[in-house]
């Protein structure tokens, strides 16, 4: 017998309702299922600690990056707590690994802000800029790779750079390469067209080269994951403008292949090629080994650095990577941090375990937006608008050792 | 001259140019042959040899960025020679502002002069100022006609000169056996047009062979020749067509049969009558004049004589306007009862069927829906028909009944005579057959049921026959009623 319509449309109602209800029950249910970063944090608290937690990408095309971070945010909190804690609350350090996604930084964030005083990472400028704008909406501060303006003032006023901003780096990098090396007129730049804050500095440095004289003919674009023969193109695209001299905003294994590429196609003089601090690793000088000669290159801190805290912290990391040197901007910076935090929390007389997180998270976050001067592991440094103010270190290369050059 | 083939010269001039159909079969098949074989060659020429040509670029671009690859090693000189030898190669490394070569090889590998001075143009390096280090380009091969491919690659830049590696493929080896297949495939292409055309002529012969043989039949059967066999070999068509031809035949047959029993037939009641009305006028003139009781019966003859020679002359010229469709039918609502009253009033008053009983059985008065001047013909006619046939009885039944879920009156003529055979039935209907031909007393010529069928095929109405031999014959049909067409 045919069915009425009106029937049918009641039955169709009632499946979709149905359907509705159980996509309802489930979603409440991810929703409200703790995940585990959330577990630690408040394991972390119920047992008494001040929870610290760093976004990290632990793998991933970022994880040259994220697995110093972790190393120097635990040998931090590891001298904090030798040292009585902060305010006597002993500090645990939670490593959430964000994969290099920025999607995966975002949902790791969302899970936790409600719960901490501030956030560490992440680790990358993407990730960084994925998160920006969730900062200023959780009112939470983070303390990541705000190396670029735009992420910067997305974030503000909680977002506060635990490096020095890169395009001034870059500028300052490049301004004394060129003091240095004055009949320099023409360059081609090496950037990753993909990578937001290396496009940034390119165009910085394309609007601000002219002043210093010398001419950009081209940004070559090298993406992150380019086999032998894309370095080989790239360079020999670089080759045929024949500039008088090559800038590298690449990380360390693209500079080290495009150095290589160079060097053997007829860049004698080192001294014509300068890479910016990202492309400054061990794996780095141990690829391009004595090709490095003559070559500049420019960084935030100075891993040979004679201070004793700094020899302390760079023997540990010595010992426990085989006796690789911390080349890594972040072991300085995450370091200097960490250690400002404590400052903010002593100062501020935080726990990060009181009532009044609220009001606590108000105040690190302005402490830090435009902090006191601080005496980093290195030198010293302040924030200004969420911006890490310090200076940068020039170095260039005796056979594969950099050799700090004095201003 | 036989006249058929008068009408095919006279359709032939008429068309202008007719051809033959295996004509027009062996110019489809060679037309489909001719497509394939044009498919086949744009394929070869489009797709082949540029498939085959592109292969060769691809591989020579790889030869090239292997050897700038490789430029930085020790041994470079020994990898672009092997590479040479591998791919068949002539390679240079020029160098900007340089007059000569720093090296060139062969497609040995060996060093060697260049084989041409322009793979190497004049304005190289303006060129690659414009592009990103590498270049594509075609040369002109002057010794074999063809082309050089030929890759430029900035393989350094020393103190600001750059060095280039030139790379050149002629294209003379692609050419040479892109020529060879297509001049075996044209060689293929001749032979198969040539066993195209055969297989077409006979092909299109063996289709047509059937198609002859029919039309010759056909031709022998358009000259009156009525005995003719039509063959059933072939195809499905032909042998359908064949039957077709088969049954024309047998029609013409039949028609023919008909059409000489009618003359001779109405030979026979014309001539009846002229030969009365002429032999009482003779006897007017020569005896009975002067008599007057059997001078008015003389005349009296003739006058019977005639009416009956005009009813005849009638009766062709009614079935004619029947035939030929310039009838116009005049229906209208009427009573088929008092129709019927009235035409057995006229066969029951005629003093020569005295004897004979004319029933009506009509349960109902049924007003139908048809042209009543000639349903009172049908009627006649039936009537007639039945008179002739109803034997010793001489009782005649009109039946009139209602047919019910149908809306159709129907009316029925039934004589108790001899009756008509089972395989005679569906003949009656058919003009100038007679059941009994020659038969002077009960027939006429064959033309009343004939006109019958006629009138009732007008009006779209159903009738039959149901006889049994030696018991009588019921002549039905059934018309619309007038309450019916009306709604």
């Amino acid at each position: 017998m045919k069915q009425p319509k009106k029937n049918k449309i009641w039955v169709i109602v009632g499946i979709v309702a149905f359907v509705a209800a159980l996509a309802s029950l489930f979603v409440y249910g991810a929703l409200s299922r703790e995940s585990e970063l959330e577990q630690q944090v408040r394991q972390a608290k119920e047992e008494g600690c001040l929870p610290l937690v760093l976004l990290s990408s632990m793998t991933g095309s970022y994880q040259y990056v994220g697995t110093d971070a972790a190393w120097t945010a635990q040998y931090a909190v590891d001298q904090i707590n030798q040292t009585g804690g902060i305010n006597g609350t002993p500090v645990r350090l939670i490593v959430a690994d964000t994969g290099s996604s920025p999607d995966s930084a975002q949902r790791l964030l969302e899970d936790v802000q409600s719960q901490l005083l501030c956030v560490l990472g992440p680790v990358n400028a993407p990730e960084t800029a994925a998160v920006a704008e969730d900062v200023a909406q959780y009112g939470l501060l983070d303390i990541g790779t705000y190396s670029f303006q735009g992420a910067l003032e997305q974030a503000a006023p909680y977002g506060a750079a635990y490096m020095s901003q890169s395009v001034k780096g870059e500028i300052a990098g490049v301004t004394a390469w060129a003091a240095c090396n004055p009949d320099i007129h023409s360059i081609v730049i090496f950037s990753d067209q993909a990578d937001s804050s290396k496009q940034e500095s390119a165009a910085a440095l394309q609007e601000y080269l002219p002043q210093l004289g010398i001419e950009v003919l081209e940004v070559v674009d090298v993406p992150m994951d380019s086999n032998q023969r894309q370095y080989m193109q790239a360079a020999i695209q670089a080759l045929n403008r024949k500039p008088e001299g090559y800038l590298s905003l690449l990380d360390d294994n693209g500079y080290a292949n495009i150095l290589l590429q160079l060097r053997q196609r007829g860049v004698e003089e080192g001294r014509r090629i300068i890479s910016s601090f990202t492309g400054f690793t061990q794996d780095m000088i141990d690829l391009a080994g004595d090709n490095l000669d003559g070559t500049y290159i420019w960084s935030k801190f100075n891993p040979y650095e004679e201070s004793s805290q700094w020899a302390e912290l760079s023997l540990v990391y010595q010992e426990e990577h085989g006796g690789a040197i911390p080349l890594n901007t972040i072991v300085v910076d995450l370091y200097d941090a960490i250690m400002a935090l404590k400052q903010c929390c002593e100062e501020l007389n935080i726990t990060g375990n009181g009532n009044n997180q609220t009001v606590q998270r108000e105040q690190v976050a302005q402490w830090f937006y435009n902090s006191p001067e601080v005496q980093g592991i290195q030198s010293t440094f302040y924030w200004k608008d969420g911006e890490k103010i310090k200076d940068y270190v020039l170095f260039v290369f005796e056979e594969d050792t950099p050799v700090k050059q004095e201003k | 001259m036989k006249k058929t083939q008068k009408l095919e010269l006279a359709l032939a001039a008429r068309t202008g140019r007719l051809w033959k159909m295996s004509t027009s079969l062996w110019i489809n098949f060679m037309v489909f042959a001719l497509v394939i074989i044009a498919l086949t060659w744009i394929i070869l020429l489009g797709f082949m040899r540029n498939q085959y040509r592109s292969r060769e670029l691809d591989s020579l671009e790889q030869s090239v960025w292997n050897m700038t690859e490789r430029f930085i090693q020790e041994d470079a000189e020994t990898t672009f020679g092997a590479l040479c030898k591998t791919n068949g190669l002539f390679a240079q490394v020029v160098e900007e502002g340089g007059q000569t070569p720093l090296l060139s090889l062969d497609n040995q590998g060996d060093r060697s002069e260049p084989q041409q001075e322009d793979l190497v143009p004049q304005d190289l390096f303006q060129q690659l100022d414009q592009s990103d280090g590498y270049l594509f380009y075609y040369v002109p091969d002057t010794a074999h006609n063809t082309q050089w491919a030929v890759w430029a690659v900035v393989l350094a830049s020393f103190g600001g000169n750059r060095q280039v590696l030139v790379v050149s493929k002629s294209m003379a080896n692609i050419d040479a056996l892109t020529t060879v297949l297509l001049q075996l495939v044209a060689v293929v292409i001749v032979l198969v047009v040539m066993i195209a055309a055969l297989l077409a002529m006979f092909q299109a012969k063996s289709y047509l062979r059937p198609i002859r043989a029919l039309n010759r039949k056909a031709l022998d059967l358009a000259d009156g020749d009525l005995q003719v066999d039509f063959p059933e070999e072939g195809p499905l068509e032909i042998v359908q067509l064949s039957n077709s031809l088969a049954r024309a035949r047998d029609q013409l047959q039949e028609t023919e049969t008909l059409q000489r029993d009618f003359i001779a037939n109405i030979n026979h009641d014309m001539k009846t009558p002229v030969a009365a009305i002429q032999a009482y006028a003779e006897l007017l003139l020569s005896y009975s004049g002067e008599i007057p009781e059997k001078r008015e019966e003389h005349l009296r003859i003739i006058l019977q004589e005639t009416d009956r020679l005009t009813a005849l002359m009638n009766t062709v010229v009614e079935l004619t306007k029947l035939q030929s469709g310039t009838l116009t039918l005049h229906p209208a609502a009427f009573s088929i009862q008092k129709t019927a009253e009235t035409v057995l009033e006229e066969f029951r008053i005629q003093p020569k069927l005295a004897g004979f009983t004319f029933e009506l059985q009509c349960k109902e008065d049924i007003q139908v829906m048809a042209d009543q001047t000639l349903i009172c013909r049908v009627l006649q006619n039936l009537l007639n028909n039945a008179v002739k046939f109803c034997g010793e009885e001489q009782r005649v039944l009109l039946s009139i009944c209602r047919v019910e879920g149908e809306k159709t009156a129907e009316i029925s003529v039934t004589d108790y005579g001899i009756g008509i055979a089972q395989d005679k039935q569906n003949l009656i209907w058919e003009r100038y057959y007679q059941v009994e031909p020659y038969c002077r007393d009960k027939v006429g010529a064959g033309m009343g049921l004939n006109i019958v069928h006629q009138i009732l095929l007008l009006h779209d109405a159903p009738h039959g026959v149901v006889s049994q031999v030696g018991e009588g014959t019921t002549i039905w049909f059934r018309l619309r009623e007038a309450e019916h067409e009306a709604t």
